[in-house]
């Protein structure tokens, strides 16, 4: 298919495979479960009651960050209704989503390796594929329609698939401080949600800009990291996009002692890093 | 024009129906503005919560459009 596209480009399509490790295969049930909670206390029912189910658009959702990049409707159906019918609730999740286990109510959820910590494994490799093609496709578009050069590679990993752009040259679709290039991932996330209906698994990246920031972002988290062990004080990061906050998650989440979580609506969205107190 | 060609692609792929996309360049004193016009559908399409969406295409436009030097901004009719 990449012959038959104009301009010349499409031979650097690569379908490289790299796996990721496969850390912590765990569902994130710790989302619904401070949903459940937060519900049973908002209904003043018992929240073993309630089977709290989120979906967006039919698709189970077991993490926060898809609520917040997909600002839908929550769907919640009790467990024991006194009748057959669904008395589903409908619950906008921008509401919900501060829905912490109330005060007092010992049902500690745990925040790490889940929450808005890790991706929900649905995700099949052919699905990545398939957007990452898409995304490709719309990138090459995009660089045809502004008469520049470049390539198109691209990454399908564990959760995720990244398509890069290499060889475009003099920053002009990274910008300042990356906003062009956040203004490319918005827009290709955007387009691709709409056409497959699920959340959008790809990452844009121009000429490694992005692969550095990660790797400053893993630095900065590391430090942080080490801050609160040796301090106990909570440090904040910077604002992340979705997928870069899951992916430092994923860093802390490795680490004993420590948990993370986020706090703030996008793009504003930073990672919070604290002591574990289970430990 | 670079610009226009971007949003015009761009746009294409946001919205649910891509026939009815039109842009019309209108030169001002500061520069060009790209006057996007949609379905009444896809209005909220192109401009996303909380004009999330209608700022990334801003932003691709004004970089689009200093390539060639040129001062680009759009305006969403609706």
């Amino acid at each position: 298919m990449a012959a038959a596209r104009g301009g010349g480009r499409g031979g650097a399509r690569g379908g490289a495979r790299v796996r990721g490790d496969r850390g912590g295969a765990s569902g994130g049930d710790a989302f619904t479960a401070s949903l459940r909670d937060g519900l049973a206390a908002a209904l003043d029912v018992e929240a073993d009651r309630l089977d709290v189910r989120v979906t967006l658009d039919g698709e189970p959702v077991r993490d926060r960050e898809v609520v917040d990049l997909d600002l839908r409707t929550v769907e919640v159906a009790p467990v024991v209704p006194s009748d057959e019918d669904e008395h589903a609730e409908e619950v906008v999740a921008e509401d919900v989503a501060p829905a912490r286990a109330p005060a007092g109510r010992d049902r500690s959820r745990p925040p790490s390796d889940d929450g808005d910590g890790d991706a929900p494994r649905t995700v099949t490799p052919e699905e990545l594929d398939e957007e990452a093609e898409a995304a490709a496709d719309l990138l090459e578009g995009l660089l045809d329609a502004m008469d520049l050069p470049g390539d198109l590679r691209i990454h399908v990993q564990e959760a995720h698939a990244e398509v890069e752009i290499v060889g475009v040259g003099e920053g002009v679709l990274i910008g300042r401080r990356g906003q062009t290039l956040e203004a490319v991932q918005d827009l290709v996330r955007t387009a691709m949600q709409r056409r497959f209906e699920r959340r959008s698994r790809v990452l844009v990246d121009v000429d490694g800009y992005r692969a550095r920031r990660m790797e400053k972002l893993y630095e900065r988290a590391d430090e942080a990291i080490q801050e609160v062990l040796d301090t106990g004080e909570p440090q904040r990061l910077e604002p992340m996009d979705s997928i870069e906050r899951r992916l430092i998650h994923q860093r802390v989440a490795s680490h004993e002692g420590v948990v993370s979580r986020s706090h703030g609506r996008e793009p504003a969205r930073r990672i919070e890093i604290v002591l574990d107190e289970d430990d | 024009m670079r610009a226009r060609a971007a949003l015009e692609h761009v746009v294409a792929a946001l919205v649910e129906h891509p026939a009815d996309v039109a842009i019309e360049e209108v030169e001002d004193d500061d520069g060009v503005v790209l006057e996007l016009t949609v379905h009444p559908d896809d209005v909220g399409k192109v401009i996303g919560k909380r004009g999330r969406t209608a700022k990334a295409l801003r932003t691709l436009v004004r970089a689009a459009g200093a390539l060639d030097d040129e001062d680009v901004t759009v305006e969403i009719i609706d």
